[in-house]
């Protein structure tokens, strides 16, 4: 898991919420952040496949737990 | 290849875009600024950020204007945030404030059908119904050719019982989507031919949507043509739909709404009128200054001709259409017409111009001259330019003006100035077939009006004939756009749906008054339009509800003619006073002395600048008028 991998994550989570004050780890869960609902979320998870050019599988989005699955989840996709 | 999904027509939001935004918190009238900062390509999330600037704005009961206000109900079988979110912004780009109100997920008959339901509640000016394949029972195929029609026939009267309830219990008009085509096929290429496909069903059902909206008196908003020029491959997003519901890939947000916000702007009149045209290397290959006749490129033969060929004939289908066709550019005037006249392949013509301004002034100045010659806002203006400074220097100076960016192929100028939709329109009216013949007949009127000694002399030299009538089925569709699309001679500025103009119609307790003016140069067809109601306080009174003109035919005592009919008629029912109001608005400054200048008696003037006025009938002196009155 690299740095700069969950803090361009942590700017579009930034972004997408309007909150510059949002600071991320890997165990960051949704329910952590205020307005990181289910509308939010799926914002979130466009703009990150959007921002790294990536589609993630249906499962993959299901399965994810918190920030760090989802960092695991785009350097997956990279590889 | 254009790719619209990055509206390639508007230029890249600029640097410092969300400092911008946050900093239209600031601004006492923020409506301009609105508007610059939404026309640019923007992606969905600052779309959203504008938005949600918009919406704080507004219910901090900060003035939006110039946007015109429109309230959109919206039922859905899918998931419609994301959309909502989008919508505000886009919509700014064509000159409306829109203020949505977003049913829950897939309650649309629920909503719909109860006249208490908070769709209702909203008050909305229109609602949007937002349904696909799968809401109509489209989704899967039919086995034989009978089940097949009857699936189509339940999913327009599906949709049409929708419309009516929408129409009956106040949902505004009724904008129903037509309805792409899955990509799944049954058979393959012969799901064409066979009746059941999911394909054919599909077709039948967007077929036959315009009969279905037109009894609503409602609006096609046409999905399927989007979804088509997006490509459907592009268009559907199976894991986002399986997940989120969205009916579309995310990735087609901005230009659905984009699409969206020019239906609202035409159902409120902000359509553009006007193109203004360049011509060396927008109208034809090369400078004519330079090139001379035989050196520019145009027409069959060579590629770059092709191109620029498709522009002038793009162009061409506009002015049929109605749309005003005019010319700036930097070039001696002679120079400038040479080609018009005299190059055998030019598909435009100097009598296509309605003004043609060549000369070395810049051209927002020009451009300026052309509205002001042609009595229209800027702000209905286009201006087509290949010049990228040129194109920077108007947007700078006129900001209302629209300018397309350009790609660096003349192939594809044609096709963005129409990917743009800066003319879309709901209806199309014989009026609109015959304005650009009248237009360029006004321009004639120019030089009459100067030649002539005196206003009377001139104005008995038109030979006017005029005639007035109460509203009816013909004058409908030309009466909305008249009421939804004039701003300067317009007392009160009230909007009306077309559903809303017919049950004026119907109801005898009102009034209604449509005017049409013709002269020695041409018709202008409709060109005035009073309702009045009867005065909640007084049964022998009537208050003029609504009053406007067309800007095209200042000056020529119209409006006193229009006022001897509505006197005349006000006899005949017994009626002994009429009582009126001037509501002022950014536009309509012109038409505050309107009243005094017709007789009417200063009654009231109300801190908001409205002024209220009452004329006794029985005091009413005919005037000896320059025009012939039909029918009477």
């Amino acid at each position: 898991m690299t740095v700069s991998t969950l803090a361009r994550i942590e700017e579009i989570v930034r972004d997408e919420l309007d909150d510059e004050t949002i600071s991320l780890t890997p165990q960051t869960k949704a329910s952590d952040v205020e307005g990181w609902d289910s509308l939010a979320h799926v914002r979130i998870v466009i703009a990150v496949e959007t921002a790294f050019g990536l589609r993630f599988d249906t499962s993959d989005i299901g399965a994810l737990k918190s920030v760090g699955d989802l960092v695991a989840l785009v350097e997956r996709n990279q590889a | 290849m254009l790719d619209y999904l990055t509206l390639p027509w508007l230029a890249p939001a600029p640097a410092g875009y969300r400092d911008a935004v946050k900093a239209l918190d600031g601004l006492a009238a923020p409506g301009p600024e609105i508007s610059r900062l939404a026309t640019h390509g923007l992606d969905a999330m600052q779309l959203r950020q504008l938005g949600r600037v918009m919406a704080r704005l507004r219910s901090a009961g900060t003035s939006l204007a110039p946007l015109t206000a429109i309230r959109v109900a919206v039922v859905s079988g899918t998931t419609f945030d994301f959309i909502a979110d989008a919508a505000p912004a886009a919509a700014a780009r064509h000159g409306i404030a829109l203020e949505l109100h977003v049913a829950p997920l897939d309650l649309v008959e629920q909503e719909v059908f109860a006249p208490g339901s908070a769709t209702y509640a909203f008050a909305p000016d229109a609602t949007l119904v937002a349904v696909d394949h799968r809401w109509l029972g489209l989704d899967r195929p039919a086995f034989d050719a009978a089940d097949a029609a009857a699936r189509v026939a339940a999913a327009h009267d599906r949709l049409g019982a929708i419309a009516a309830a929408l129409v009956a219990n106040g949902g505004g008009a009724p904008i129903l989507c037509s309805v792409p085509t899955p990509t799944l096929p049954l058979f393959g290429s012969f799901d064409r031919g066979f009746a059941g496909s999911v394909r054919a069903m599909v077709a039948q059902f967007n077929a036959g949507l315009g009969d279905v909206t037109q009894r609503s008196s409602g609006v096609i908003f046409d999905v399927a043509a989007l979804a088509d020029l997006v490509g459907l491959a592009r268009w559907f997003d199976a894991p986002m739909y399986n997940m989120y519901k969205l009916p579309f890939a995310a990735g087609a947000v901005p230009l659905y709404v984009d699409w969206l916000g020019r239906l609202l702007g035409a159902m409120r009149g902000r359509t553009r009128k006007c193109l203004v045209l360049d011509l060396d290397n927008t109208c034809w290959g090369g400078v004519i200054g330079d090139d001379g006749i035989e050196g520019i490129r145009i027409g069959p033969g060579s590629p770059e001709g092709e191109s620029f060929l498709a522009v002038q004939h793009a162009a061409l289908l506009l002015k049929d259409r109605g749309i005003i066709l005019a010319v700036s550019s930097k070039n001696d005037d002679a120079n400038a017409r040479a080609p018009f006249r005299d190059h055998p392949d030019m598909a435009l013509r100097e009598n296509d111009i309605a003004v043609f301004q060549a000369n070395w002034q810049d051209k927002a100045t020009n451009i300026e001259a052309i509205a002001r010659t042609l009595e229209i806002g800027l702000d209905a203006l286009v201006f087509l330019d290949d010049n990228g400074a040129e194109r920077a220097q108007v947007r700078a100076a006129l900001p209302t003006v629209a300018v397309p960016e350009l790609p660096s192929d003349p192939a594809l100028y044609a096709e963005i100035l129409g990917a743009a939709g800066y003319f879309e329109a709901i209806g199309f009216s014989t009026e609109d077939r015959s304005r650009a013949q009248s237009y360029a007949a006004n321009a004639r009127r120019v030089e009459v009006q100067q030649q002539s000694r005196n206003l009377g002399d001139y104005l008995a030299s038109l030979e006017m004939v005029i005639g007035h009538a109460p509203f009816d089925a013909i004058g409908r569709s030309r009466i909305s756009q008249l009421i939804n699309k004039s701003n300067q001679f317009n007392l009160t500025t009230r909007r009306y749906t077309e559903a809303e103009i017919a049950a004026v119609e119907a109801d005898p307790a009102v009034y209604s008054q449509q005017t049409r003016l013709a002269d020695r140069f041409g018709s202008f067809g409709m060109i005035g339009v009073i309702i009045a109601r009867l005065h909640p306080g007084a049964a022998d009174a009537w208050a003029i509800d609504t009053w406007l003109m067309s800007c095209r035919v200042l000056g020529r005592r119209v409006d006193e003619s229009m006022l001897v009919q509505l006197v005349t008629a006000a006899r005949q029912q017994g009626i002994a006073t009429l009582y009126a109001a001037y509501k002022p608005t950014a536009k309509n400054g012109m038409v505050a002395g309107h009243y005094d200048a017709l007789g009417f008696a200063l009654v009231a003037e109300l801190a908001s600048g409205e002024r209220q006025y009452r004329l006794a009938v029985a005091d009413h002196v005919e005037p000896v008028l320059p025009m012939v009155t039909l029918g009477s």
